[in-house]
């Protein structure tokens, strides 16, 4: 799909209202749908492609045969072994998941105009205002999409809503810096710091994190630095003592540890990929252990 | 202490960490151990009947048999406990429950019917003038009926106010044979302190409330015989606003050193457990009625179902089976002082707040008032205990309710002191005589849609408008749906005026019209519409579900003409079989709480109609106050049984949408939109409410973030302009382990329309709606 460089439109997956686990009060919170990276733990496998994909839960389906009856390439089909769908060949056309009366079949992502998304959004204002709340935008990786992103956050602003910005920091220089008029804070990743292990498990450059994250602390000091805690890959002592480094060096005040979400795997199966981390439990002791390695001047928070 | 020195933000944040006394620690389990009642055991409360007083008027016999009832109840107090009177003696097995003696003649009885009423009749919902009692005593009451007597009044009044004499003399009896008791008991107590505590259980009850209360402990105890009073004599009876009318005691006790805050706190626990002395789980309940019997009874009066009766649900022993515990025990705190509109929150109010966080259990039930200027500290103290879950506390914004009374024509300053009627309809406590018919709303279309006819039993219910394949537009269809709940309010409220009256012949309630502001000062018995205000309520049922099928028939119909009438009424009728395909795009058509401006627009337009509909009720009829309000009480599963399918997709015989709630499916954008749609409505013409239903699952409301989220919810409800709001905290996994191992989870408590319920108390069927409801995590 064609990314609109003056960002009137972009393709969102997701809006949650009353989000909880993405910034103070009561958040509404934009998933925007593409990203440059493919990390082998991301919890919304949805959200990598920007292109519009149908969704299949084969756990809500009822074997009720609607939508066999209007796909027009016949990519649907019921036998005893219960709901065939073939994805080769699917267009996205959106009728089975039309007829579907269950939301087995569901299609991800929308093209929406600016307004519509902010609009949405401030049908939330009271309770931004009443909670100390606002909006967050994420993804996928909102420098997926930047023009679109920025024209979301400067209405935001103008309207005089709390906004953060959610990233992976793997994306254009420019793009990240051009958000700075329009962000109240910054959540920028910091998933692994060697840059061997970064590329294996993300297919992307540290260098480019690391650069990008240095150019934006010059101009804002509201960044927290965030670190996903992916057990026997991110959540070492050596790389949780390398982020405390970063964020010391920079100045960076706040670390969120994020705990392992091992609900992604129903995802992976709409998607029709595998899974491929198992379930993976946190080690004992761990936040306490990375909490008390905190630096004296950087205050840890793990974000339930 | 003064209480000016009271930092109420430091208390009250201190008290939701602190933990009960010992006493109230093995209260709790004491309880909860012994309050099911699994041996059942009556005292013989002896005959009131006889040659000679068969003369007499019934209104004086029904006051001999409630006299009688309160000289022969048993009498006790629990181990441990401060306050005497029971509904239960654990050790003796004996409850507190059977019916009055028979007061009524055989052919009195009859004629009672005629009307719909019998000797048991309660006419519970109701909040008798508890700081009548408190401020003048049995003795001060009593004064008052014996003045009026000594004018020229009709005999009736005199029947009436001899009544009330006796039932008071009752209420005293029952006060002295407690105090008695305690003596005697005192007497024979070794352990020093606990003589001391009986002692002045003992002196309080020979105080009060024969004489205007004295301190905090008499104020409680006097309340609380009352309500006990009423209970055994069948007057099912809310509690007001105890943190307004108990206040003055406490803070007297506080200013001259007779209680220390941590004293006060350790009687208002003990206060509020005595409402849970008693209870049923789903055995028990059947054990204690004939089931069988009472649904072939239900059945036959479902079959004979009036129009004024319409909302007669199928199944109405749901309460049995369900084993909801609810005995009408509600109460009320915060809000706002009736004669000047500041805020009316104190410490007593943080105290009953606190007695519920740390009880957890389900009685009284607890509502929570606020407003513009509720405080900052009253708003995180309830937020604290929304967390602990069971849907408690309920929210009530007076900023709408108390417009809506004003609407309706109640002067601002009385409507300001509004509490409720046990569930959850409001009402001004001490002067209202309150009754309501139900009025199934999503079966006014159905019968638009079916000639009139009920799609589950054939019956024709209502007359026939017209071939519904035949009509050619939306508007037909509403205006036809909006006569049905016309001629169904109107049957209702005709009904109302027409029996009310003929309530006095055979079910008068001497004791409680003692209690009220107005039938003494009148001379006529509450039921002889002797109350100040005599409210005859309509609640509007299946709501939600009927905005989203007007939403469905006007867009699929009539503005995408994806399908004929023809076509939606064949598919109605056969329960959408062979009908999948129209049945989802009915489905996916806008819907009420997902802040939808279709959506909202209808359902503002259906409630706007209503509230018009009864408006002109009540401006056409004298004689009784006739108000809307919206909801279902826990009875959504058995609305939906009596209901066929509708056009929202709804399937026949599926339970509706609890209350004002979204239906199922419906909360796509999450409890925000719900909200949102929710306050657009237009709150502020239903002055007894319309209870909006949420949960979420406990992530939602985990850490101080999830307190200062609650708290901004609130805030928002009250400037957005909701009326009523209750949150349940539940997470799925939790409910499945406590239906496999209820043992562990006695506490557990789930929100059931006006109620909280004990979850491992209520029936598989309850359990498993409660179960899948939850998931998804916002409900």
């Amino acid at each position: 799909m064609e990314i609109d460089s003056q960002g009137n439109f972009g393709m969102v997956f997701d809006i949650d209202h009353y989000a909880v686990h993405d910034g103070p009060g009561i958040r509404t919170c934009i998933f925007l749908k593409g990203c440059f990276l493919s990390c082998v733990w991301c919890h919304s496998p949805e959200s990598q492609s920007i292109d519009p994909q149908l969704l299949f839960s084969s756990s809500r389906c009822t074997l009720c045969g609607a939508c066999t009856t209007v796909c027009p390439k016949a990519l649907h089909s019921m036998d005893t072994d219960g709901h065939k769908f073939s994805k080769e060949g699917c267009t996205t056309c959106g009728r089975c998941a039309e007829v579907c009366p269950s939301g087995a079949l569901f299609v991800c992502g929308q093209s929406k105009t600016v307004d519509e998304v902010v609009n949405e959004a401030l049908e939330d204002r009271v309770f931004y205002k009443n909670s100390g709340g606002g909006v967050t935008l994420t993804g996928g990786e909102v420098l997926y999409q930047p023009a679109f992103t920025r024209r979301i956050l400067q209405a935001l602003k103008k309207e005089g809503v709390h906004t953060i910005v959610e990233t992976s920091g793997f994306g254009s220089k420019q793009d990240l810096i051009d958000l700075v008029p329009f962000t109240d804070v910054f959540y920028y990743d910091f998933k692994l710091g060697e840059k061997e292990l970064f590329k294996k498990y993300t297919g992307g450059d540290l260098n480019v994190v690391l650069e990008n994250l240095v150019a934006l602390r010059k101009r804002t000091d509201s960044i927290v630095l965030r670190v996903p805690l992916i057990p026997g890959i991110t959540d070492s002592i050596e790389n949780i003592t390398s982020a405390y480094e970063i964020a010391n060096k920079l100045k960076i005040g706040l670390v969120h540890l994020l705990p392992y979400n091992s609900s992604a795997d129903a995802k992976y199966d709409w998607c029709g990929k595998i899974y491929p981390l198992g379930k993976l439990n946190a080690r004992s002791g761990l936040y306490e252990e990375l909490l008390n390695l905190a630096p004296k001047d950087i205050k840890v928070s793990v974000v339930t | 202490m003064r209480l000016s020195d009271v930092n109420m933000m430091e208390y009250s944040e201190g008290i939701v960490k602190s933990s009960p006394s010992t006493r109230v620690g093995e209260l709790i389990s004491d309880v909860r151990e012994n309050m099911i009642l699994l041996k059942k055991e009556f005292i013989d409360y002896g005959r009131v009947l006889n040659e000679q007083t068969a003369k007499l008027p019934l209104i004086v016999r029904k006051a001999m048999s409630e006299r009688q009832k309160l000289s022969t109840a048993p009498v006790g107090i629990w181990d441990k406990q401060f306050f005497a009177g029971c509904f239960s003696f654990k050790d003796e097995g004996l409850t507190n429950s059977k019916d009055l003696p028979v007061f009524a003649l055989e052919e009195e009885i009859r004629e009672g019917q005629e009307y719909g009423f019998g000797i048991y009749s309660m006419f519970g919902h109701i909040s008798p003038d508890f700081p009548r009692l408190l401020s003048l005593g049995t003795s001060g009451i009593r004064k008052m009926a014996e003045e009026k007597l000594a004018d020229d009044i009709p005999q009736k009044s005199r029947d009436f106010l001899t009544a009330a004499l006796i039932s008071l003399e009752g209420l005293d009896i029952f006060a002295k044979r407690h105090s008695d008791w305690l003596f005697e008991k005192a007497a024979n107590t070794n352990d020093s302190m606990r003589k001391k505590e009986l002692l002045n259980t003992a002196n309080a009850l020979k105080n009060s409330p024969l004489n205007p209360a004295a301190t905090y402990i008499e104020a409680c105890q006097s309340a609380w015989l009352l309500h006990l009073a009423f209970q055994l004599t069948d007057n099912h009876l809310a509690l007001g606003r105890p943190d307004q009318y108990l206040y003055p005691f406490l803070k007297d006790d506080l200013a001259a050193e007779r209680l220390t805050l941590e004293e006060a706190q350790e009687i208002t626990d003990c206060f509020l457990l005595k409402f849970n002395e008693r209870a049923m789980n789903n055995q028990t309940s059947a054990q204690m009625k004939d089931i069988e019997r009472e649904q072939e009874e239900n059945e036959k009066r479902w079959r004979e179902r009036k129009l004024y009766d319409i909302g007669q649900q199928r199944y109405n022993i749901r309460d049995t089976i369900d084993a909801t515990n609810h005995w009408n025990q509600n109460v009320v705190i915060g809000g706002l002082i009736p004669e000047d509109g500041r805020d009316a929150t104190n410490i007593l109010s943080v105290m009953i707040l606190e007695s519920f966080r740390r009880l957890r259990m389900t009685n009284p039930v607890l509502t929570v008032r606020i407003h513009n200027n509720s405080p900052q500290w009253f708003l995180r103290q309830v937020a604290q205990t929304l967390r602990t879950g069971g849907g408690l506390p309920a929210i009530y914004n007076d900023e709408t309710i108390i417009k809506a009374f004003t609407k309706f024509g109640i002067e601002e300053k009385d409507a300001r002191d509004y509490a409720n009627n046990g569930c959850w309809e409001a009402l001004l406590p001490g002067k209202t005589d309150f009754y309501f018919l139900k009025l199934n709303t999503l079966k006014c279309l159905e019968w638009t849609l079916n000639n009139g006819i009920c799609h589950i039993d054939d019956k024709q219910e209502v007359p026939d408008q017209g071939d519904p394949s035949k009509y050619t537009s939306f508007d037909e269809i509403f205006e036809k749906t909006m006569e049905n709940i016309q001629l169904v309010a109107e049957g209702s409220a005709k009904h109302m005026l027409y029996t009310h009256p003929h309530r006095s012949s055979i079910a008068p309630v001497p004791l409680l019209s003692a209690l009220l502001d107005g039938p003494i000062e009148k001379g006529l018995d509450m039921t002889d519409m002797g109350a100040r205000l005599v409210v005859g309520g309509t609640i509007a049922e299946g709501i939600s579900h009927l905005i989203d099928s007007l939403c469905a028939i006007d867009k699929v119909v009539f503005k995408e003409k994806k399908c004929t009438m023809g076509d939606l009424v064949d598919a109605i009728d056969s329960d959408f079989e062979n009908y999948q395909n129209l049945r989802t795009l009915l489905s996916n058509s806008p819907k009420f709480g997902t802040n939808d401006q279709i959506a909202d627009e209808m359902g503002r337009k259906v409630i706007d109609r209503y509230v018009d509909i009864i408006y002109q009720i009540d401006q056409k009829y004298d004689g009784m106050k006739f108000m809307p309000g919206v909801g279902t009480f826990s009875w959504y599963i058995a609305i939906g049984e009596g209901t066929g399918a509708s056009a929202d997709g709804r399937l026949s015989g599926k339970p509706v949408a609890s209350n004002f709630s979204p239906s199922s499916g419906a909360l796509t954008k999450g409890i925000t939109a719900a909200i949102n749609s929710f306050c657009h409505m237009g709150l502020d013409g239903l002055p007894l409410g319309s209870p909006l239903d949420l949960g979420m699952a406990e992530r939602y409301v985990a850490g101080e973030e999830g307190i200062n989220r609650l708290m901004g919810l609130l805030k928002t409800f009250v400037e957005l302009g909701g009326n009523m709001l209750t949150i349940s905290v539940a997470d799925t996994e939790t409910l499945q382990r406590a239906q496999k191992k209820p043992e562990d989870y006695k506490d557990l408590r789930v929100r059931m329309g006006g109620w909280s319920a004990y979850f491992t108390m209520l029936s598989k069927e309850q359990q498993d709606h409660h179960i899948k409801k939850s998931e998804g995590g916002i409900f």
